[in-house]
C-alpha cells in the first residue's frame, strides 16, 4: 500500500460541503460554540450548485411584503406556502418538515439581508399561487456566505474530497479524505458529521449542475447504514439548451418563462402542453413540463437536435425589446448564466430555441427528521440530497430556501449532539478498506478506465433511466449496474501524478454515482404509478390509494431493502383515488 | 443560430503542460463543432486523448471562474470562450501554476483559522 495516512485532524463538527447549505451549517455550529471543520472538494465560493442558482429564494408572499416591502400578497402565509409545497410535491413531502420550512424561511432571508445580501427583484414563478421569489443571485449568495465563513473561526479545507464515512456500532466517528493538491489521504475525526453535499445530477448526460454533484453524500450515507428516500424523483428542468455544444445543459433562463408567456412546441408546431395540463399549459410545474417534453421526443415529435422548441414568436417585437429593461438581475440583456444568448441566437424572438429537459435537482436523498438527524447517530444531513422537504417535485426558488433553513438547523443540532458525544477511534478495518480503494485505482490495470466507467454510468442514466421509465428498461438498467459493479473495483487510472489527479477523484466519485443510480432504479421499479418527477409508461396514472407512501431504501451487506412508509400528514388531507398524471390541481387547494 | 449541423473540423490545440518550474508544449488534434467551448476541447482531450491532463472546472456556465486559462495570451474563462483554430492554451498565471492548467486561485479560504497550517502540513509531508 503506497498510501499511508498522512495525518489525523480532530474537531467537534465536520461539515462536508461549504456552499449554500454547508456554509450555513458551519456558521451555525460555530455560533453554538463547536470547533468546526468544513471541507469542500472544490474551491470555496467557486464550486457547488448554489452559485448557479438563477436567483430566487422563496418565502411566503405576506412576509415578503411585511419584512422587505416588496409587492407581496397579504392573503399568503407560511401555511398557504406549505400547502403549495405539499400539493405541488404531489403529496409526498413530509408535512412536519414543510411546516418548519415555511415558518423559518422569512427569518433566514432576513439574516442574509442583515449580512449584506441585496434583494434585486420579486418573482411569481409557476407552481406558486402567490409571488414568493425574492431575487438574490446564487453567485452573490455564495460569495457572501464564503466571506462570512472565512471570518467565523471555522477551519476550511478546500480541494479535499471526503470519500468514506467512518463509523462504529454507536454511530459516525469521522471520515476519510483525499487532499487533491498533494494526493495525501488523511482522517477527519469528529463528534458529529453533517452532509451538505447536494445531489447527483452529474450522473445524467444532460445536466445543469456543476462538476461536484456526483452523489457523494447520499452514497456515503447509504454505505454507512443511513436510509435513502424518494430516490425515484430526480428532478429535470424542461428548457435547457441542446445546441451549440458550449451551451449544452445551460438553462434557458427559466424565470423568463415566468415573466413572459412562452410557447413550448413540438416539430408540428403544436403546443403539446394542452394534452398534459390544459389549464396551466407551459406555466405548469417543471416535473410535468419535463415529462411532457420527454414524451414528445420519445414519440418522434421532437426538434431537429432531439429536443423540443421554445418560442416567443407570438410576442410583438417591441414588447420583447422592452422586457430587457424590467427583467431583474442577470436576465437583463438576455443573458443565460455567463453567456450572452445573442452571441448564439442574434434575433431573439424570431426563431425558436431548441431545448430539452436536463437533470437539475435531487428531490430525494438521505432521510432526515426535524433535527436533520439521519438514522445513524451523529450523522446529520441538510439541503439538496436530503428527502422530505419537496416530496416528488420541488417548487421554483425553494432550493435556496432549503439551504438556509435546513443548513442552520443542521448546524444547531449537530453542535448540540457533538457537545454530548465523545471522539472515538475510527475502526482500523474501515480505514484500511478506504485506503485500499485508492490503492486499487493506482494498481489495477485489468478493468475499464475511470473515464469509461463514468461514461457507462451516464449511458445507463440517459438511455435506461431517463425521465420516462418502464419496467423493461429499468430491468436493463439494473443488470447494466450489476455488470458495472463487477468491474468498478478493477477500474484504473493511467496517470500516476498525485497532484490534482482527476482520474483518482473520478474513480472515487464513480462508486458514489453507481450507488445512487442503483437506488434510483430500484425505487423507480418499485413505484408502479406516475407521480411528480417520476413517469412510468407502463403505469401512467397517479394512484393515491396505493402509492401515497415514501420509499425508504437501505442496503445491508449487498442486499437492498425497500420499505413503504406512509406519508406524514399533519396539515393537509391526503387525496384518494386514481387520476391522470399531470392534472392534479383542479380541486387540490380546497382542503 | 442555425440548427443545421456542420461537419466537425479538426483543429490542432497546443497546451502548456508541467509546473511552474518546468513546462513543455504538447499538441493535440481535436474535432470541433461550431459553438464548441475551450473547456469542451479540454474535456475532449481528457476523455479521449490523454487522461493525465490537468485542468479545473466547476459550473461550466461562466459563473464560478475556476476554469480560468490563457488562450493565445489572453486570460479567459474556458467555458464561455469559443474554440478556434491555432489555439495555445496555458495556465492563466505562470507563477500560480500547480500542474498543467491547474492554478492556485486567490486563496480566500487560507484566511481562516488553522486552515493554512493544515494545508502547509500537507505540503511538508509531500516534500
Amino acid at each position: 500500500m503506497n498510501h499511508p495516512i498522512s495525518q489525523e485532524i480532530c474537531c467537534d463538527v465536520l461539515v462536508i460541503g461549504t456552499e449554500g447549505t454547508g456554509a450555513r451549517v458551519a456558521l451555525e455550529a460555530c455560533e453554538q460554540g463547536a470547533d468546526v471543520i468544513a471541507v469542500t472538494k472544490g474551491f470555496l465560493g467557486r464550486s457547488g450548485a448554489t452559485l448557479t442558482a438563477d436567483g430566487e429564494i422563496d418565502i411566503d408572499s405576506r412576509s415578503a411584503k411585511t419584512i422587505f416591502g416588496v409587492a407581496g400578497c397579504p392573503d399568503d402565509s407560511p401555511e398557504e406556502f406549505a400547502k403549495d409545497m405539499i400539493v405541488e410535491g404531489d403529496y409526498l413531502a413530509d408535512q412536519r418538515l414543510v411546516a418548519i420550512h415555511t415558518q423559518e424561511a422569512p427569518q433566514r432571508v432576513k439574516e442574509l439581508v442583515e449580512w449584506g445580501a441585496t434583494i434585486e427583484g420579486f418573482i411569481h414563478a409557476p407552481g406558486h399561487r402567490y409571488p414568493r421569489g425574492l431575487w438574490i443571485p446564487g453567485l452573490k449568495l455564495t460569495r457572501l456566505l464564503a466571506r462570512r465563513l472565512v471570518k467565523s473561526g471555522v477551519t476550511i479545507l478546500e480541494n479535499t474530497l471526503v470519500f468514506e464515512l467512518l463509523h462504529d456500532s454507536d454511530g459516525v466517528v469521522g471520515a476519510v479524505a483525499l487532499n487533491l493538491p498533494t494526493g495525501n489521504i488523511f482522517i477527519l475525526r469528529s463528534r458529529a458529521v453533517v452532509l451538505a453535499t447536494g445531489g447527483a445530477m452529474r450522473v445524467f448526460p444532460l445536466t445543469t449542475a456543476p462538476e461536484e454533484l456526483t452523489g457523494d453524500g447520499m452514497a456515503m450515507a447509504l454505505r454507512c447504514g443511513a436510509v435513502l428516500q424518494d430516490m425515484e424523483f430526480p428532478m429535470f428542468l424542461p428548457y435547457c439548451f441542446l445546441t451549440p455544444p458550449a451551451l449544452r445543459g445551460v438553462i434557458f433562463p427559466y424565470d423568463i418563462s415566468a415573466l413572459l408567456e412562452v410557447h413550448a412546441l413540438n416539430r408540428h408546431g403544436e403546443r403539446y402542453m394542452a394534452r398534459w395540463d390544459p389549464k396551466r399549459m407551459e406555466r405548469t410545474t417543471r416535473d410535468i413540463n419535463s415529462v411532457a417534453a420527454a414524451m414528445e421526443i420519445r414519440t418522434g415529435k421532437g426538434s431537429h437536435a432531439g429536443g423540443t422548441y421554445l418560442s416567443f414568436k407570438h410576442l410583438p417585437r417591441n414588447l420583447i425589446d422592452f422586457s430587457t429593461q424590467w427583467f431583474p438581475g442577470n436576465l437583463q440583456g438576455w443573458r443565460a448564466a455567463g453567456f450572452r444568448l445573442r452571441d448564439f441566437y442574434p434575433n431573439i424572438g424570431e426563431e425558436a430555441w431548441e431545448v430539452a429537459p436536463a437533470s437539475h435537482f435531487w428531490n430525494g436523498g438521505v432521510s432526515i427528521d426535524e433535527h436533520c438527524a439521519t438514522q445513524v447517530p451523529g450523522l446529520f444531513a441538510a439541503g439538496e440530497g436530503t428527502a422530505g422537504i419537496h416530496g416528488a417535485n420541488r417548487l421554483a426558488g425553494n432550493a435556496l430556501t432549503m439551504t438556509q433553513v435546513w443548513g442552520k438547523r443542521a448546524g444547531y443540532y449537530a453542535a448540540k449532539f457533538a457537545k454530548k458525544n465523545k471522539l472515538r477511534k475510527p475502526p482500523k478495518e474501515q480505514v484500511e478498506a478506504a485506503l485500499c480503494k485508492v490503492g486499487q485505482l493506482n494498481q489495477e490495470s485489468s478493468g475499464p478506465s475511470v473515464v469509461e466507467v463514468r461514461q457507462e454510468i451516464r449511458r445507463i442514466s440517459g438511455d435506461l433511466i431517463g425521465i420516462v421509465r418502464e419496467e423493461k428498461t429499468l430491468r436493463d438498467a439494473l443488470s447494466a449496474i450489476e455488470d458495472l459493479r463487477g468491474q468498478i473495483n478493477r477500474q484504473h487510472v493511467t496517470c500516476s501524478d498525485p497532484q490534482f489527479n482527476r482520474e483518482v477523484s473520478e474513480g472515487l466519485q464513480n462508486e458514489n454515482s453507481l450507488d445512487v443510480i442503483d437506488a434510483v432504479v430500484r425505487a423507480s421499479l418499485h413505484r408502479q404509478e406516475s407521480r411528480g418527477a417520476l413517469y412510468r409508461l407502463d403505469y401512467p396514472e397517479t394512484d393515491n390509494d396505493r402509492w401515497l407512501c415514501n420509499l425508504a431504501l437501505r442496503r445491508r451487506e449487498c442486499e437492498w431493502e425497500i420499505e413503504e412508509v406512509p406519508v406524514k400528514s399533519i396539515h393537509l388531507t391526503l387525496p384518494s383515488g386514481k387520476r391522470q398524471y399531470g392534472r392534479r390541481r383542479e380541486n387540490d387547494h380546497s382542503s | 443560430m442555425t440548427t443545421v449541423r456542420e461537419k466537425p473540423q479538426t483543429i490542432t490545440v497546443r497546451i502548456r503542460r508541467g509546473d511552474r518550474e518546468k513546462s513543455h508544449l504538447v499538441d493535440y488534434e481535436v474535432p470541433i463543432e461550431k459553438g464548441q467551448s475551450v473547456l469542451g476541447v479540454l474535456q475532449y482531450i481528457y476523455d479521449h486523448l490523454d487522461h493525465g491532463i490537468g485542468f479545473s472546472a466547476s459550473c461550466r456556465i461562466g459563473l464560478c471562474a475556476s476554469c480560468l486559462v490563457r488562450v493565445n495570451g489572453k486570460v479567459v474563462r474556458a467555458c464561455t470562450t469559443m474554440a478556434e483554430k491555432d489555439m495555445l492554451i496555458e495556465p492563466y498565471k505562470d507563477a500560480a501554476t500547480i500542474r498543467d492548467l491547474i492554478t492556485e486561485l486567490p486563496p480566500l479560504a487560507r484566511e481562516a483559522k488553522r486552515t493554512a497550517d493544515i494545508q502547509g502540513n500537507m505540503q511538508d509531508m509531500e516534500r
